[in-house]
């Protein structure tokens, strides 16, 4: 009988704790500390390094370096059907953070998680991507996210002096390009800020 | 009441939000529609042709009802056929998808690929709709069961195919063959690679 009293307690007590648990969880998790301070290759297409604000145009650089207040990082696949279905929507989210006037400061960057470059070239050619694509043919980048499927995102906050944090969140394909802008802008808390 | 007690406890646990975001979203997760096969032996069959050889004429039903052979092709086009395990298997379900995002690849080099499993044709037309419209034929060696495969010396012991692909020029010649690790998805590159060393060997 004291056992059950008990199961039932910490029932209510998980319950009442769970949204502050769930929250924390969005925006801290330290599994993504590996992640963001992996180095990533730098572009080889010029327009790619000038979109990102890299100075360099060889070698690697980490997500911390891009010049931007927000990164969307798509995680994706040229053989996951799943993530060429959404490569509209994703094309969508590029144009109306344009649109927003957001564009110089909430960027994308998709990276090809075991593709090849010619493979990672296919897809971005096949859907005109106009922001960067990396191959990631060893799919190092996919052991440090915390994910199962793609396509995956995850936004990145940048600061200046202030370590990049993960703050939004989102596996799977979203419907509505729109509520997705929407929701980087305000998790990551950039709608408030002016520039 | 006492015996709600047990019930209510486990009840609110299992809907505190916090734990219910281990479940992943069913609609986000196309990982739950396919089967776990785990890691395979990598290779469970004997090669019956090799490169330089004359491939075997066959002709498989395909998705569309119509039957499609291999001397269709004859003098006209390369030929790939793209053999894979099991429909509803995990990297089988990536493959194909791939090929199909990549259909200039095949036509700039003026070759037809041709999607052949051990599955029946019910089962490969409700696998291959999950991919979106194929642009290639898609192929069944269910019956008699694994003859195309069997013929290659590329059918498994379990009754599934090798993930194997082959090369075939205009003339039927066999010009590469790739019975790849069953585990492991082919890069598209080696297929380019050969597809350009047999389009130039051609001109």
């Amino acid at each position: 009988m004291k056992i059950t009293r008990i199961l039932f307690w910490l029932g209510l007590a998980l319950a009442g704790f769970a949204p502050a648990r769930a929250a924390e969880a969005d925006v801290s998790a330290p599994s993504y500390d590996d992640a963001l301070r992996r180095p990533l290759p730098v572009p080889e297409n010029g327009d790619d390094r000038v979109y990102l604000g890299l100075a360099e145009s060889s070698g690697t650089f980490t997500f911390g370096q891009v010049k931007a207040d927000v990164l969307i990082v798509e995680i994706l696949s040229m053989y996951c059907p799943y993530c060429q279905d959404s490569a509209n929507s994703v094309n969508r989210v590029y144009s109306l953070l344009q649109k927003k006037g957001y564009g110089a400061r909430v960027k994308l960057l998709g990276i090809a998680i075991a593709d090849t470059p010619l493979e990672t070239k296919l897809y971005k050619t096949k859907f005109n991507v106009s922001f960067p694509v990396l191959s990631d043919p060893n799919a190092g980048v996919r052991a440090n996210f915390f994910y199962t499927e793609t396509p995956y995102f995850v936004a990145i906050k940048l600061g200046v002096g202030a370590p990049p944090t993960v703050c939004f969140v989102s596996p799977g394909a979203f419907d509505d390009p729109e509520l997705f802008v929407d929701t980087v802008l305000n998790k990551s808390g950039i709608a408030n800020i002016k520039e | 009441m006492r015996s709600l007690f047990p019930a209510a406890a486990l009840l609110m646990i299992f809907l505190t939000p916090g734990l219910a975001r281990c479940v992943q979203d069913p609609a986000s997760t196309p990982k739950d529609e396919i089967f776990p096969v785990g890691t395979l032996k990598p290779r469970d069959s004997r090669l019956k042709v090799k490169v330089g050889q004359k491939a075997p004429d066959f002709s498989l039903p395909s998705l569309n009802g119509q039957k499609v052979s291999l001397g269709d092709y004859l003098g006209k086009k390369i030929v790939v056929l793209s053999f894979v395990p099991a429909a509803w298997t995990p990297v089988c379900s990536a493959q194909w998808p791939g090929y199909n995002l990549a259909q200039d690849v095949f036509t700039d080099h003026n070759a037809v690929l041709l999607g052949i499993s051990e599955d029946n044709i019910p089962t490969l037309y409700a696998w291959t709709n999950t991919m979106g419209k194929l642009w290639f034929p898609v192929l069944s060696d269910f019956w008699p069961h694994g003859r195309v495969a069997s013929r290659l010396g590329i059918l498994r012991s379990d009754g599934t195919a090798e993930r194997a692909l082959f090369v075939i020029d205009r003339k039927g010649v066999i010009r590469y063959i790739d019975v790849h690790d069953i585990n492991e998805r082919p890069v598209l590159d080696d297929l380019v690679q050969e597809l350009d060393k047999v389009t130039a060997k051609e001109k």
